[in-house]
């Protein structure tokens, strides 16, 4: 009826967007390998407009209302914690470990990986750790890991090597959860690299900054104070304007 | 529209969790053979408003689409099996095991247990038990007339005797497992085996990559206090942030509530 109210409105939905997907950074501010999500937004819908004597010549652009244009991860890296535990492994630079899930590789950046009965290196999951051959890792008895990621038996022999992969792009990596990610169209295919280095006795943290995000909620918080004014002020004109045509008849 | 208040609830409850294993691996700060325990996060499942790849009207895709996360939890709760530091008591009984390894100690219901905890004590038969009374697996048990017990690092126990003779008493085996962290502790620092520690691998201590026992040597716990306060203000602070996004979302409720008068 007026576009204002609906303008004002959609930006208020924006802004419940913006908290749930602040709300997940925050709540993950203390998940391994956990990268954060940066909601962009854009003009839905924009008109010319014109004047009112020349109804040729645009003189401006009027935008109608905002929405969720797309949502992207930051895939910038995380601080590193030392834990000491020799099968904590973070990856210093551009990288993700691959994980096996049924027939399915997944690729991850949280190295907090545990041992299975038979021997596997997996994570929280039980996903299996992958090598350059694309087999899960295994060790029998007695290991360790070095930086260029060869996995050694008690004997010192390499067993077999971590594999790590880069992406064209890592902001496009679709997110599936716990805390693995697939590639898209847009991420690129994995490509296996060599120029990475493995610190095992290491995670690496989230990369959500606490202090940003509560910031961004505050403003968000606001910025939503002020629409739901605009709202209101919309409906105060066409109170009056009712009122005042009904005066008139 | 309530998706931030529910992520922000399973942060909450996720620190909560990650508060009460600092607890109880600060109260175990003085514990023989305790090993802590760490609680690991995960995201959960994001749901897409928009796929990547969807067309657009300006006859382009969306190159990472639309979608939001649902918060986090509890992925698991590991059990990290560093090694204490190694402190000395020298008491002849007081055993510690100085690198990969386990105790075995039969339970009253003949199960058998493990420890790293190798405070051991004699029973009024001569038994080597636990501070609680459960026998050590293989059974050593010292004559009543031994004046000093000798254990050797690979775990051969043997007394001098009154007469100055050196009786050998047995050996002590050690066991370890594909996936320590699996075992399930049972209280009493005892753990027992489960489908995913695997099978009891079963050899002599100082060969085959298992440790050295270090007589007159208690483990200590392997809880690094300072680590641990600083997980308690993370945790801390991290609930607090929690708590502040269900605020604003309920704030923002209310802002809604007056939108019609």
């Amino acid at each position: 009826m007026v576009r204002g109210i609906y303008t004002a409105a959609m930006g208020m939905l924006v802004d419940w967007f913006k908290l749930d997907s602040t709300a997940n950074n925050l709540a993950n501010v203390d998940t391994v390998g956990y990268k954060k999500d940066i909601p962009t937004f854009s003009v839905y819908d924009e008109r010319h407009v014109y004047s009112s004597l020349n109804r040729k010549v645009p003189i401006g652009n009027l935008p109608y209302s905002v929405v969720v244009d797309r949502v992207y991860l930051d895939a910038t890296e995380g601080s590193l914690q030392y834990t000491g535990n020799p099968l904590d492994l973070a990856i210093v630079g551009n990288g993700y470990f691959s994980v096996q899930r049924n027939n399915e590789v997944l690729y991850t950046r949280a190295g907090n990986f545990k041992l299975d009965a038979e021997g596997f290196i997996v994570n929280a999951d039980g996903f299996r750790l992958l090598d350059v051959n694309n087999e899960p890792i295994r060790f029998e008895d007695g290991f360790s890991i070095d930086a260029e990621g060869y996995v050694r038996d008690h004997a010192g022999n390499v067993v077999s090597r971590i594999a790590v992969y880069g992406f064209a792009s890592q902001q496009n990596l679709k997110k599936v959860g716990y805390t693995l990610f697939l590639p898209t169209e847009e991420s690129g295919p994995a490509v296996a690299v060599e120029d990475f280095r493995i610190l095992p006795g290491y995670v690496e943290l989230s990369n959500v900054n606490a202090v940003a995000e509560l910031v961004k909620m505050v403003e968000l918080q606001r910025h939503f104070e002020i629409t739901q004014k605009i709202v209101l002020a919309e409906d105060e004109m066409l109170a009056k304007l009712f009122s005042q045509l009904a005066t008139l008849r | 529209m309530m998706v931030s208040l529910y992520s922000a609830a399973t942060g909450m409850w996720a620190q909560q969790y990650k508060l009460d294993t600092v607890s109880n691996n600060l109260a175990n700060v003085d514990t023989t053979g305790y090993k802590k325990i760490r609680a690991e996060f995960q995201d959960l499942v994001y749901q897409y408003y928009k796929n990547a790849g969807t067309p657009t009207a300006q006859n382009s895709t969306i190159p990472t689409g639309i979608y939001v996360g649902h918060g986090v939890r509890l992925s698991a709760t590991n059990r990290i099996f560093t090694i204490g530091n190694l402190e000395q008591t020298g008491n002849a009984l007081d055993l510690a095991i100085a690198g990969d390894g386990f105790f075995q100690i039969q339970l009253q219901d003949g199960r058998i247990a493990y420890t790293r905890d190798g405070s051991f004590k004699i029973d009024s038969d001569g038994r080597v038990v636990t501070a609680n009374g459960l026998t050590l697996v293989p059974n050593i048990v010292i004559p009543a007339d031994a004046v000093s017990i000798n254990v050797s690092p690979d775990g051969i126990v043997s007394a001098e005797m009154q007469d100055g003779t050196i009786e050998n008493l047995g050996t002590i085996t050690l066991v370890r497992f594909v996936n320590p962290a699996g075992l399930k502790a049972i209280g009493d620092n005892l753990y027992l085996q489960t489908a995913s520690s695997g099978d009891p691998i079963e050899g002599t201590p100082n060969q085959d990559g298992f440790g050295a026992i270090q007589q007159g040597f208690l483990e200590k716990s392997n809880v690094d206090v300072v680590k641990e306060m600083v997980d308690m203000i993370i945790a801390q602070r991290a609930y607090e942030l929690n708590a502040r996004t269900i605020q604003t979302a309920d704030d923002m409720l209310r802002t809604v509530s007056t939108l019609k008068r």
